[in-house]
């Protein structure tokens, strides 16, 4: 079954520590190594991106940032058995951020990739 | 604690036991140097995670929890049986002991930060004493964390089998006095193909499944690419098993395609490639490149996914590049020579060069005797001939294919080619439904298990 694991997150005033570089480095590292781990890579801030959106007919482009909402920070895909395995590697990398960056405060989103229907 | 909550933190903990189990095996084989005793300590340990972190809450380093507890019982262990044969020796019994059983044990052999350990516990599960089912099951059991009852679904046989299957190789393991170690170089070639021809079995025994449900073939093509996956990570200068990565890869990039509406088989060429998965056929590419930029000669597995990869890169069967593909198989014939590959070759050829030369090399193998009841033979023989306007003979062919297949899809698919070319019927091929166009590749990998048909597929709605 695959995984898409969204991080978002508030940053705290203070600057990532590069321990949390190297320790996130790591578990990509432990979780490739484990052959679960398809794809993964961060993303800049929503104030380099923007928006396309559909209201009422209307298609309209808007710049970043996004100010309403907590800003994604990375994706990730995995290959894992269940949800509970996707959700153990949710957690470790949340934990690697509660344990290395004091004031975060965010959440990842394990959702699952749509695959071939089940069999009825 | 509520039963749901229970419940939670029970599949919690089997998550995270499903992740750390082979390297928590592997570091406790390295210990007490017997795999099977290392998969009981293991499953101790996860029996008093199961008891303690339900009522204790789940410990924040659960790996580390897991993994630390392991190695506190292995230890005992060890201790338990120095004692035990210290005894022996001083009652004056000579006893043929392992020397690294004497003694203190090596406690930081369990923390293994390059990952040897975990190669050598799939080196020992793929031993060549054990015959190749056993060593997938062994495999499946202390490299995948599968429980006995999922292998055993997975492989459409009793339970109880599978567990006698896993008990017996224990057994003969410990028997034959396999060490835990890497093979010697000399050794590692042979030992290494075992262990490859382990990783593709499972991963057949998912992709041609003719029965099972629906969770048996994702779950083996699934495990078998984790499985290379984890190998290629430990051995990245070996060719062959980025190979096999790379060829798992992209046959599993068509699995939704290979499909059709109503379970029938879906041929290569009619297949709607829009629904290949984009991310395999990528990863199976770059493991393509690393299979290449390991250097040597390029091995069976780096050949056919070679192969595969011809298909993958082409946005259709008229923009593929059959003389590659048709050289590719003059290589791999070479390297395995086999009529199942000569077959394939000789489809090739007729995309590449016209029906009538890839007839003639299918011509060639009607004397085969292990092809003598191989549907696939005629099967490709009705192609041809159809292609070349032989309709009557074309048709006869494809009757011969339906009544060779054992397998009920196949067997509609070839009557269906058949009755499109009867008689009454205009020699529109084009027309004709996808079928006499299709051009294979009809035949299994050459390594494969050879039981089943290729292709076969249980019914899935889409």
């Amino acid at each position: 079954m695959r995984y898409m694991l969204l991080l978002s997150g508030t940053n705290p005033a203070t600057p990532p520590p590069p321990e949390l570089f190297e320790a996130i480095m790591k578990l990509g590292e432990e979780a490739t190594e484990a052959g679960v781990l398809l794809d993964t890579a961060g993303l800049l801030p929503s104030a380099a991106g923007a928006r396309v959106s559909l209201d009422g007919g209307q298609v309209t482009v808007t710049d970043g940032p996004f100010t309403e909402s907590k800003e994604l920070i990375s994706y990730a895909l995995y290959e894992v058995r269940s949800i509970q395995e996707a959700v153990e590697w949710a957690s470790r990398f949340i934990r690697l951020h509660r344990d290395l960056w004091p004031g975060w405060t965010g959440a990842t989103d394990v959702l699952q990739v749509m695959g071939p229907p089940p069999t009825g | 604690m509520r039963e749901a909550d229970y419940e939670t933190t029970r599949s919690a903990i089997e998550a995270v036991w499903r992740i750390e189990s082979p390297r928590l095996i592997a570091g406790l084989a390295k210990i007490t140097g017997d795999v099977g005793a290392a998969e009981e300590l293991a499953q101790d340990v996860l029996v008093i995670a199961l008891e303690q972190w339900p009522v204790q809450g789940v410990p924040d380093g659960p790996g580390a929890w897991l993994m630390a507890t392991a190695k506190h019982r292995a230890i005992d262990l060890v201790r338990r049986r120095a004692r035990y044969e210290q005894k022996l020796q001083e009652i004056g019994r000579d006893l043929e002991s392992r020397s690294e059983h004497a003694g203190e044990p090596d406690v930081d052999a369990i923390d293994d930060p390059i990952g040897d350990d975990l190669l050598r516990l799939i080196f020992v599960a793929c031993h060549p004493v054990l015959s190749p089912e056993a060593r997938a099951a062994l495999t499946l059991r202390l490299l995948g964390g599968l429980t006995t009852h999922e292998i055993a679904r997975a492989f459409l046989v009793p339970e109880p089998t599978i567990a006698q299957r896993i008990v017996r190789a224990k057994r003969a393991l410990a028997r034959a006095r396999v060490p835990f170690e890497i093979p010697a170089r000399t050794e590692l070639p042979a030992r290494l193909a075992s262990v490859l021809e382990v990783i593709y079995l499972v991963f057949n025994e998912g992709y041609t499944a003719t029965a099972g449900d629906d969770w048996t073939r994702p779950t083996l093509c699934a495990e078998a690419m984790r499985l290379g996956r984890i190998l290629a990570g430990l051995m990245r200068r070996e060719s062959e098993v980025h190979g096999l990565v790379a060829l798992m890869e992209l046959q599993a990039s068509r699995v939704t395609a290979r499909t059709g509406p109503a379970g029938e088989p879906v041929l290569l060429a009619d297949q709607d490639r829009r629904r290949w998965d984009r991310l395999l056929i990528r990863h199976g590419l770059d493991a393509l490149a690393r299979a290449e930029a390991a250097g040597g000669p390029p091995g069976p597995y780096e050949v056919q996914a070679e192969i595969a990869a011809c298909h993958a890169r082409a946005a259709s069967v008229q923009a593929t590049d059959w003389e590659r593909i048709v050289a590719l198989y003059v290589v791999l014939g070479h390297l395995k020579p086999s009529p199942v590959v000569e077959l394939n070759r000789a489809v090739a050829v007729a995309m590449a060069f016209g029906p009538a030369r890839g007839l003639e090399i299918a011509d060639g193998l009607a004397a085969q005797p292990a092809l003598a009841a191989y549907a696939q033979l005629p099967a490709v023989r009705g192609d041809l001939l159809a292609k070349l306007d032989r309709l009557d003979e074309a048709r006869r062919e494809f009757e011969r294919a339906a009544a060779l297949t054992g397998n009920e899809r196949e067997r509609v698919l070839y009557l269906t080619q058949a009755s499109a070319l009867s008689p009454p019927q205009p020699a529109g091929r084009a027309g004709a439904a996808g079928t006499s166009a299709a051009p294979g590749p009809p035949a299994r990998p050459p390594s494969a298990s050879g039981r089943r048909s290729p292709g076969a597929r249980r019914p899935r709605p889409r």
